[in-house]
């Protein structure tokens, strides 16, 4: 059985101390959908909508004796918290053999026998937790060593991890002439006019009552809108959009403005609304 | 020639873990991906499949093999047979969800494939001019949607793996590491 053999011993990686994990990267990647195929999922399956995926090599330095193979755990933290908002669905991990070393003429052996990705540093209890939070994400790989001389210093690690990410998005960022609510990507106001603008989320803002998610705007003219007291604005948790009014207004007649709006949570994703200062008459 | 050697065919199965384990495959569908290089192609599911492959331990190279694997001659990759084909079956076909039979309905795109040592012994031995030799191997990997004769048509991953010979056992691969990540074009993805 994985990881319950594996008691030999048991060494804690961290992918923020160079000396422990050799590039390690990650990526966070927006899908359609993703379910787990194998093993066949039990009772309902949720399907998730980012796949994220972990590299790196561990480095550490293991000796084998003669004798007896010592099996253990390198358990490597990726230094990934799962939101409340994030929930961790299924996993996909592979590890090799990196770096391998003997200065005997003694037989060996040398194993990175499987890997998992888990949320629970104990893996259900098998595991001493050291003081490991669980919600993030650790990869879980089931190691051994046998050999006088022997030094198992290296193992290659990539995870593939599914989860459901309920963080609603930034969908739109839209202007509007003042109490007007023509809302669009694009305006044209006088100088001294002022404008409305409306953010829009895929769903209700995270967090409790009494929260806010908060926003930035920035000008690229300032000449054209000198965003100033608008550079940031807030949305509060559960609503799903909020419209506000320009403390900015209308500049440099003949100047064009691109707004954009970018949200602070979730995956910080930006939007862009132009604003062009017409010539009056 | 690759893949040409005396196969060893292997299983993903839930049931068992004795030819694989900690295996698992992930179907994401995607807004849309590319084959890089000669062909081209293009598709919207893209399937992963990881895990360890497990091969066989007769008793007979005492200390460098698993004795928690298959006891089994045939599956063995050690230095006497030296150099073996392994078929892993990830079995697309088994997977029937939703309506969807990726292997009649779908079309094979493409796939990246990766291979690595899991678990090897190595026997050091010196030979007659007093060399000492050892070693272990994956040499090549690739994943086909195929039949291999006499095998049922199905995603398979192949690789080669060598276990250097010695005056005896020579050296041996317990488990090996694979991942592969295949493009599938079907009907509905």
């Amino acid at each position: 059985m994985a990881h319950k053999d594996y008691t030999d011993f048991l060494l804690d990686l961290d992918v923020d101390q160079p000396t422990e994990v050799a590039f390690p990267e990650g990526l966070d990647v927006g899908i359609v959908s993703g379910v787990q195929a194998f093993p066949a999922p039990v009772g309902t399956v949720t399907a998730g909508n980012r796949l994220l995926i972990f590299t790196g090599t561990t480095i550490f330095d293991q000796p084998g004796h003669h004798g007896d193979l010592e099996r253990g755990i390198v358990r490597v933290r990726l230094r990934h918290t799962l939101p409340k908002a994030v929930t961790f669905l299924s996993q996909a991990t592979v590890a090799a053999l990196a770096s391998i070393h003997s200065t005997d003429e003694e037989d060996s052996v040398f194993a990175a026998d499987g890997a998992e990705t888990v949320t629970d540093p104990t893996v259900g209890g098998l595991l001493a937790a050291n003081n490991l939070p669980a919600g993030e994400l650790y990869v879980i790989i089931d190691a051994a060593v046998l050999g006088d001389e022997t030094h198992l210093q290296r193992i290659a690690y990539q995870a593939n991890v599914l989860v459901l990410d309920t963080t609603p998005d930034f969908e739109s960022f839209l202007v509007a002439h003042a109490g007007l609510f023509d809302f669009g990507s694009f305006i044209g106001i006088l100088h001294n006019e002022g404008w409305d603008y409306r953010l829009t989320l895929t769903g209700p803002a995270p967090g409790n009552v009494g929260d806010v998610v908060t926003f930035t705007l920035a000008s690229d003219n300032s000449s054209a809108i000198d965003i100033g007291l608008d550079s940031i604005v807030q949305i509060p948790a559960g609503a799903t959009s909020g419209t506000f009014r320009a403390r900015s207004v209308g500049g440099l007649p003949g100047a064009v403005a691109n707004i954009t709006a970018t949200a602070l949570f979730g995956r910080k994703t930006s939007k862009t609304a132009s604003i062009k200062i017409n010539i009056a008459g | 020639m690759a893949f040409d050697n005396t196969a060893i065919t292997r299983e993903i199965d839930s049931s068992s873990t004795l030819e694989t384990e900690l295996s698992s495959t992930l179907e994401i569908a995607i807004p849309d991906a590319t084959v890089l290089g000669p062909g081209g192609g293009s598709a919207r599911l893209l399937v992963i499949n990881t895990g360890t492959v497990r091969f066989g331990a007769e008793g007979d190279n005492d200390g460098l093999e698993d004795p928690t694997n298959e006891n089994s001659q045939d599956a063995e990759i050690d230095g006497v047979t030296i150099r073996r084909t392994v078929m892993i079956n990830l079995r697309m076909m088994q997977y029937v969800r939703d309506g969807r039979n990726l292997t009649s309905s779908g079309t094979f795109v493409g796939a990246t494939s990766v291979a690595g040592l899991g678990n090897v012994g190595l026997r050091s031995e010196t030979d007659l001019l007093g060399h000492t030799n050892f070693g272990v191997a994956v040499d090549e990997c690739k994943t086909e949607l195929t039949a291999p004769t006499p095998r049922e048509k199905n995603l398979w991953f192949f690789l080669d793996a060598f276990a250097e010979p010695g005056h005896g056992q020579g050296s041996q691969i317990n488990r090996l590491g694979y991942q592969s990540w295949a493009l599938v074009r079907s009907k509905d993805k």
